[in-house]
């Protein structure tokens, strides 16, 4: 695995109640790439991505072993600042969840609950994150709209440019393009494209050729163990496990 | 908000049987239905007890409501008999002239104080007036401690309370200062509870959690209300819509036999046996003169 | 073919039966909900027949003047009950102002952050609260409440701050069940995507989970204040019904409803009629509230 590492996961096992969600998962996530999880459903991807900014805890009866380092701290320690850690590794949900405000509320909720108050800045930082997700142009003369009024895919960008408002380095994406259609989705995924100059991105996704097109990275998992990790042409092309290969090729899942 | 609908029709359903029960009862020869004063309904009821008790297949059901409701309800025929604790009024007289009150007992109203109240064991009937209608507001004024009258009035419409404003303000106004309570028992234990409070309930509702004042001189005491000597007392009344007949002119008698006015006797009434020079008066005969006066009418 | 055809008219006679059936059960239905507007209607048709010829009579100064002297045995009567109206607006705001940010504040901990053990205990303990019957609360405010406001402040103890106290507690069931509900429908993505951005649980609940339920806990305080205000028998207990223009919150005060109660039983010829135009007033009071409901619940969730 060549250039710099921004997670590192160790012996990752995680369980809801009496079951096992992860089991064992080993995984160093690089800096400033995009790396797809995939898998079926119920394989484990999304609940992993979610202990990456512990959401998990807002599960009852969750409970976790082992380290994920990140910055050089084991974020699973009890002690964690987890407010702030979701500051820094923000998260893009399947459905898109603008809130019921206008559009500028929307971006401007990151900054103000971080305590800026400041109009000038508050707008300064509006119209740098819609730039940054693609989107300024479609509302900028509409920043007063509600941003339920956006299609599907605006509102996807919209809950984008909400996150880079908050300036984190790490984005997660759980399926962010599952519910949109196909012209919404390439914009996502070009948008995406952009995002990893700056930002370290993980995406989940059961769409192969999605994750064929936009990461460098794949990692396979399977009933919550991570089958096979590597370069993404190596997996689709030349994939070390079985069970890969009958994933990837569409045996099953 | 969907599930008010059978709700409402529940309710629909229960006021029409209540409703229809209602009228086969009164319309069946061997009920009688008495209704009214509250003051009267525990007497009424124990003599009701006895009167079925002799006279097997007769109900008498005695329903309070209030002396007014009873005397709408005689007025309107709901009821044979009207019970009331305060006289017929003008405007009562002129809505039903032939309603006939009939005297059953005499009951004194108690004027009361907190039993932690000492120091006050007197008052006139002058000053009780005065504490009602306001001009006396301090306990010091009629040789208490230096503490504000916390006034207890009963009801508009109320009979004890018609009895006060008749006997003690002479016809006069209640000042609106004092509080409101909807029944004796709310009155007494009010007062039970509040020091500095003064209130009125009938005498035959005084227990040892209230104290009873003298009023000039004169304790509420079964010999002084029947001589008169202790004066704030009225008349309780049977209110008939025309002569009594039938079950009504039995019960009445009933009600005026030595038996029944032992009755009430021990309900803690007077009975007008006792009463000096008492001249029952005849079944035919009215004791009120009806007036023809109609300032207070209905509009 | 012919087998076809029976089969097919089998079918229909089956399909025609439950046919009857729904009708059937339709008809019910409708005989149920006609007969409830039927009872309104009767009832509002009722009061103010009632009651407007006397306010058409009585006119403004009904509202606005403040002796309240029914026709008794002893003069004509004077009616003003401008001081009842007040009485029931001040009783019935500060019920609100104290009862609903309580409410509230108890519908966010249960939806939000209460453990599901202390919401197990604290739900039916709230609708427990919902079925104790009035008089019940009057009657432990008249002996706890009332005393206690006598010995703190002096004064007689019934007064508007007993009716405060108690009112306050019996509108918490109905604004805590529907804001509750209101919260819990928020959709759970508004909460993550908060949460996601580094926003505190205070700051989610705040900025995001309480404007998004507005309009639900907006329809629960009116809700609320519609209880409040039709309170009857606990209000007639503590409030002291004095008919005067209550000088301080220890004063004693009265309402609309416990007049009506109060009264009624002994209420003749005119007395009567201004009784139910007090009711017309309640009615419209209520009408007001139940308006402004409406008006809460459909609108839009936007802020």
């Amino acid at each position: 695995m060549s250039g710099e590492i921004e997670i590192s996961v160790k012996n990752l096992n995680l369980w809801f109640g009496n079951f096992q969600a992860l089991k064992n998962v080993n995984i160093d996530i690089p800096k400033n790439a995009v790396t797809a999880l995939i898998g079926p459903s119920g394989c484990g991807k999304s609940t992993f991505i979610k202990t990456l900014d512990r959401m998990n805890d807002l599960v009852d009866n969750v409970k976790f072993t082992g380290e994920v380092i990140y910055k050089g701290r084991n974020i699973l320690n009890s002690d964690t600042d987890v407010v702030a850690l979701r500051k820094e590794i923000g998260m893009v949900f399947q459905k898109p969840n603008p809130f019921p405000k206008s559009i500028f509320d929307n971006v401007a909720y990151g900054p103000r609950v971080h305590g800026i108050r400041d109009k000038k800045a508050l707008n300064e930082i509006v119209e740098r994150s819609l730039k940054g997700a693609a989107i300024w142009d479609e509302v900028k003369d509409r920043l007063n709209e509600s941003a339920l009024r956006l299609s599907g895919g605006q509102q996807q960008r919209l809950c984008i440019a909400r996150l880079l408002a908050v300036e984190p380095d790490v984005l997660l994406m759980d399926e962010p393009a599952s519910a949109l259609d196909p012209i919404a989705t390439s914009k996502i995924e070009d948008l995406i494209y952009e995002l990893k100059k700056e930002y370290t991105i993980i995406i989940v996704t059961h769409n192969m050729q999605q994750a064929a097109r936009v990461s460098s990275h794949t990692a396979f998992f399977f009933l919550g163990e991570l089958v096979e990790y590597a370069s993404t042409i190596d997996l689709f092309e030349r994939p070390r496990e079985k069970k890969t290969e009958d994933y990837v090729t569409g045996k099953f899942g | 908000m969907k599930k008010i609908f059978p709700i409402a029709l529940i309710s629909l359903l229960v006021a029409v049987a209540v409703f229809g029960a209602g009228c086969t009862s009164s319309t069946s020869g061997s009920t009688l239905q008495l209704a009214g004063s509250t003051s009267v309904q525990p007497d009424a009821q124990a003599l009701a007890q006895a009167y079925m008790a002799n006279n097997s297949g007769v109900t008498v059901n005695v329903a309070g409501g209030g002396t007014a409701a009873g005397i709408t309800a005689v007025g309107t025929g709901t009821a044979q008999i009207g019970t009331a604790s305060a006289n017929l009024t003008a405007s009562e007289m002129a809505q039903y002239p032939n309603l006939r009150p009939y005297p059953i007992c005499v009951d004194g109203i108690a004027i009361i104080v907190n039993p932690q109240n000492t120091a006050v064991t007197n008052l006139t009937l002058t000053q009780v007036m005065n504490i009602y209608t306001g001009n006396i507001t301090n306990w010091n004024q009629v040789g208490g401690s230096n503490v504000k009258i916390n006034v207890v009035n009963r009801e508009q419409g109320s009979g004890t309370r018609d009895g006060i404003q008749k006997i003690v303000l002479k016809g006069g106004n209640f000042s609106t200062g004092g509080i409101t309570q909807s029944s004796t028992g709310a009155v007494k234990s009010y007062v039970a509870g509040d020091p500095n409070s003064i209130g009125y309930i009938a005498t035959n509702a005084l227990d040892t959690s209230v104290k009873a004042i003298n009023i000039n001189n004169v304790a509420p005491t079964y010999a002084n209300l029947a001589d008169g000597t202790y004066v704030i007392e009225r008349y309780l009344l049977y209110v008939t819509n025309g002569p009594p007949t039938g079950l009504a002119a039995s019960f009445l008698n009933y009600t005026l036999s030595s038996a029944g006015q032992a009755i009430l006797k021990a309900q803690g009434e007077v009975s007008l046996n006792d009463v000096p020079g008492y001249v029952p008066p005849t079944t035919t005969t009215t004791t009120t003169t009806a007036t023809t006066t109609t300032t207070a009418t209905t509009t | 073919m012919v087998v076809t055809f029976n089969r097919a008219v089998r079918t229909l006679r089956r399909s025609g039966t439950r046919d009857a059936g729904e009708r059937f059960i339709q008809l019910i239905l409708l005989v149920c909900a006609v007969s409830s507007i039927f009872a309104i209607f009767l009832i509002i048709v009722f009061v103010f027949s009632q009651g407007v010829p006397f306010l058409a009579e009585a006119g403004l100064g009904f509202l606005t003047t403040s002796v309240w002297l029914p026709a008794d045995s002893f003069a004509a009567g004077t009616w003003g009950i401008f001081p009842i109206i007040l009485g029931s607006l001040i009783v019935t705001l500060g019920a609100v102002a104290i009862g609903a940010p309580l409410g509230i504040a108890c519908a966010v901990f249960l939806a939000e952050i209460a453990p599901p053990a202390v919401r197990r205990l604290l739900v039916p303990s709230v609708s427990a609260l919902a079925g104790v019957p009035s008089v019940v609360y009057g009657f432990f405010a008249l002996l706890v409440i009332v005393p206690w406001i006598r010995g703190q402040f002096g004064g007689f103890g019934t007064s508007i701050l007993a009716c405060w106290i108690i009112l306050s507690v019996m509108i918490l069931p109905t604004i805590i069940s529907v804001s509750t509900d209101a919260v819990r429908a928020v959709p759970r993505e508004y909460k993550e995507g908060s949460l996601a951005m580094g926003a505190t649980r205070w700051q989610t609940i705040r900025s995001v989970l309480i404007p998004a339920a507005s309009s639900g806990i907006m329809a629960s305080v009116i809700l609320g204040m519609g209880r409040a205000i039709g309170e009857t028998m606990a209000v007639l207990l503590v409030a002291g019904n004095s008919v005067t223009i209550p000088g301080s919150i220890f004063a004693p005060v009265s309402t609309l409803t416990a007049t009506i109660a109060l009264e009624m039983g002994y209420a003749t010829g005119a007395h009567q009629q201004a009784l139910f135009a007090m009711g017309v007033v309640l009615f419209v009071f209520i009408l007001i509230l139940t308006g402004l409901a409406n008006l809460a619940s459909r609108r839009r969730v936007t802020f």
